[in-house]
């Protein structure tokens, strides 16, 4: 069943001269429950195109639909609560808000929502990550990895469509990288999410089911690797 | 958008989280919230301090005039019989109308340097002309009298005390009273006594409405009416209507209307309450106020202002992730006005009781300096629509401030706040992964980027300072001085007291002879010694002037 699906994208920064071409029409089909690596080198437009995917900003012409609808029909408030509601997102630092603590962080969305958090799905999360007893924790008093646990924590528990991470384990050394990454591949597993995951990483890049490589804005490859493993 | 399936349980109200992201953020940073509370408290205060002095000083000055006149009324229509009087009475568009007739003046040799005026008075009437009694009541009887406790003083009774006073209610007191064509001597019992105050212009003696009637019966033609009258004469007997108004502003515009509106005659006399503010209103002044309140508003705005700014602007990353994580800006905008609540309360609190104390503190010492008489007390007039009004004034420019600082915060695209995020700069480009955000940092490289932000935090901030001291150097500047030399060129002057006593009808001219003059040249320390020459004169008119001159009169009465 297919998530996701990008149809053209394109993506201009600036005008004139100084024009930058990020996004020069991406076509992209992802189906539910996939694990997608992106790679590329600096500047290439990953982050240009996982923040299209999660609504984050406009594109110059070009569509995104998640669960089949165009998202960029929306206006920016709607477009928020869809983010909140259908998105979950885990950047390379400064995810979690200061002032809250863990278990507040995690919830975050689902109270701005409106709703109550199903507690026993939260602490199932919580506990598969290791967080437990972090709960009253704040931020400033996490290391790095544990910040990232709880940012993928918060992407999960409000149960979104896809998850998107931009360099998740951009700011942790390799073995912590390693545990994140980890989690995060069997969370999704876990809790059926597809994910999105923009990564420097090769090794972690080839545990995705597909990789997908981004050379000056375009999609350079076909590869499907693992995809067509699970499949077959 | 369709509404989704909602996996969480139950719809609640968001405003919780709301609320709870508002106060840690407010309660996550002390020492910035203790800033952005104190630049409320400091506009707070500064309004309500310079309020409640001025406020202060205004009553102080109003009820000083009011006491020299005599009344605190707005305006007094005079010289009206019964039907005159009621007329204005039943006039539904003035406040309040209260009567007092003049019946007599008491010439009495001890009562040389008093001018003691013997009127009826009902008891609104006494209570806002100052003379309703503090201790006793007002008189029934025909020979029932309340007093003066200068005048009192005045026949040697002792009466600087309420006890004092207690002691001579019911004492006789002989007055030799004066009215239309009659002089008449009569033994009056004290009932009541009021303190007499020194800087009016007449001390009175309120008589019974029985005695008036007896001794200057209110004619039932209008003095008005007869083209002869006019003289002083005529007065006994007659009502003077102490007149509010509703709106306390343009008095001789209001008063001319009533006269109109009631039907009395055309060259009605009336006076206007010269020493109250409204009265006195122009355009000049009222611009001259109007500029001074825009300014200190426009200070106590630009500190609030600019401070609250810095504050938005320091949580802006905060802000930003947020709304990644899909807070909308409409939740945004709430929890920044929730913080501005959180801010404003104690702000404003510690601002009010600050400038309260202040206020209360400073006003003895201002008025230490100025020429109100000793009769008036210095405790501060507290107003609780002025302070209610401080309050209003910051709570309404916190929100102000705080709308600009939310369309900063909620116009943040989430894309701009990630790049914030990950870069500590609007620009993508160049990373410096090593640059750590400290809030120092921050603040040097906004004074330093913002200049124009700078500027006018200093401004405002300089801006408030000069409005202070400019409104206090203008109280403790005023120099009695030169106020006094306005009326009088020396430092003592010395005259018999009847030469300015209107009640007196032979004033002694040759008071000062020229021996006690030889005398005070040899005293110790005189610099200077001059005399002022005055004369009694009779003009004799033939009626041709005579009715000119009066017509002149009625003229100038009635400008
Ligand atoms: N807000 C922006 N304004 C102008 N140009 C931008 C902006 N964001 C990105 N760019 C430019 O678009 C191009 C793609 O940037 P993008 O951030 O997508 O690269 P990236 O592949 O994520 O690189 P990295 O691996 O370094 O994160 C770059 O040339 C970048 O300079
Ligand atoms: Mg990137």
């Amino acid at each position: 069943m297919e998530i996701l699906r990008v149809t053209d994208l394109k993506k201009t920064y600036g005008t004139g001269d100084t024009a930058v071409e990020a996004l020069k029409g991406v076509n992209l089909s992802v189906e539910k429950g996939e694990f997608i690596a992106i790679v590329g080198t600096s500047g290439s437009g990953k982050s240009t195109l996982l923040h299209m995917l999660g609504g984050l900003d406009r594109p110059t012409s070009g569509t995104v639909s998640i669960d089949g609808k165009d998202i960029f029909t929306l206006k920016d408030e709607e477009l928020t609560i869809f983010r909140r509601r259908k998105i979950g997102f885990v950047f390379q630092s400064f995810n979690l808000v200061p002032v809250l603590s863990v278990y507040e962080n995690i919830v975050l969305p689902i109270e701005l929502d409106g709703n109550t958090p199903d507690k026993e799905f939260v602490d199932t999360i919580i506990d598969t990550l290791g967080l437990s007893d972090k709960r009253d924790s704040y931020p400033n008093q996490l290391s790095g990895g544990q910040q990232q646990r709880v940012a993928i924590a918060r992407a999960l528990s409000s149960a979104p469509q896809v998850i998107l991470a931009d360099e998740p384990t951009g700011n942790l050394d390799s073995k912590t990288s390693q545990d994140v990454m980890g989690l995060l591949k069997v969370m999704g597993e876990r809790f059926a999410q597809t994910i999105i995951v923009i990564t420097h990483n090769e090794e972690i890049a080839q545990t995705a089911d597909r990789i997908i490589r981004i050379e000056d804005g375009l999609i350079a490859n076909k590869e499907v690797l693992t995809w067509q493993k699970k499949n077959a | 958008m369709a509404k989704e399936k909602r996996i969480n349980g139950p719809m609640v109200n968001n405003k919780k989280v709301i609320r709870s992201i508002a106060a840690k953020t407010v309660m996550a940073n002390p020492g910035k919230s203790l800033v952005v509370v104190l630049s409320i408290a400091l506009c707070t205060f500064m309004f309500s301090a310079l309020f409640t002095i001025s406020g202060s000083l205004i009553a102080k000055f109003q009820d000083d005039t009011n006491r020299q006149i005599g009344t605190s009324c707005n305006a007094g229509v005079k010289y009206l019989n019964e039907e005159e009087y009621n007329r204005l009475v039943s006039d539904k568009s003035l406040k309040n109308v209260t009567g007092s007739i003049h019946v007599g003046t008491a010439v009495n040799d001890e009562l040389n340097k008093i001018f003691a005026q013997a009127d009826y008075h009902d008891e609104a009437s006494a209570k806002k002309s100052f003379c309703y009694p503090e201790v006793g009541r007002l008189p029934e009887k025909e020979n029932e009298i309340s007093v003066s406790s200068l005048i009192l003083q005045a026949f040697d009774m002792k009466a600087d005390s309420k006890e004092d006073y207690e002691s001579l209610l019911g004492k006789n007191l002989s007055l030799k009273l004066s009215g239309k064509d009659k002089e008449q001597t009569k033994d009056f019992v004290i009932v009541g006594i009021h303190t007499g105050d020194q800087v009016a212009m007449a001390q009175i003696i309120v008589v019974s409405k029985e005695f008036q009637e007896k001794f200057s019966p209110t004619p039932t033609s209008s003095y008005y009416d007869n083209a002869a009258s006019m003289s002083f004469n005529d007065c006994f007997g007659r009502i003077d209507a102490e007149v509010d108004f509703f709106i306390p502003l343009f008095f001789k515009y209001q008063i001319e209307k009533a006269i109109k509106r009631n039907g009395l005659p055309e060259d009605t006399q009336y006076g206007i309450n010269w020493g109250s503010v409204g009265s006195s209103a122009d355009f000049g002044t009222i611009a001259f106020v109007v500029l001074m309140l825009f300014t200190i508003f426009l200070s106590g705005y630009l500190i609030i202002n600019n401070i609250y700014r810095i504050n938005v602007y320091t949580d802006i990353r905060s802000y930003g992730l947020l709304k990644t994580v899909g807070t909308s800006s409409k939740q945004l905008k709430k929890i920044v006005n929730r913080q501005a609540l959180y801010h404003s309360v104690p702000g404003i609190i510690i601002g009010i009781t600050g400038g309260i104390v202040a206020g209360s503190l400073l006003l003895p010492m201002l008025m230490d300096g100025m020429a109100i008489s000793e009769s008036i007390d210095s405790k501060a007039v507290i107003n609780i629509w002025i302070l209610l009004f401080s309050a209003l004034f910051s709570y309404v420019t916190v929100r102000i401030s705080v709308r600009k600082a939310t369309k900063l915060a909620s116009g943040v695209s989430p894309i701009e706040a990630l790049h914030y995020t990950e870069n500590n700069s609007f620009r993508g480009r160049h990373r410096n992964h090593s640059a750590t955000f400290t809030a120092t940092r921050f603040a040097f490289r906004n004074v330093f980027k913002e200049k124009k932000k700078c500027f006018f935090v200093v401004l405002s901030l300089a801006l408030s300072m000069t409005v202070l001291s400019t409104v206090f150097t203008l109280l403790i500047g005023f120099d009695e001085n030169k106020y006094i030399s306005n009326f009088l060129m020396t430092d003592f002057s010395v005259a018999d007291a009847t030469t300015d006593n209107l009640a007196v009808s032979n004033h002694v001219y040759d008071g000062i002879t020229p021996s006690f003059l030889d005398e005070v040249k040899k005293l110790a320390g005189i610099s200077k010694l001059g005399n002022v020459y005055a004369e009694p004169s009779i003009q004799n008119l033939n009626s041709r002037d005579y009715s000119r001159f009066k017509e002149r009169c009625k003229r100038y009465y009635k400008s």
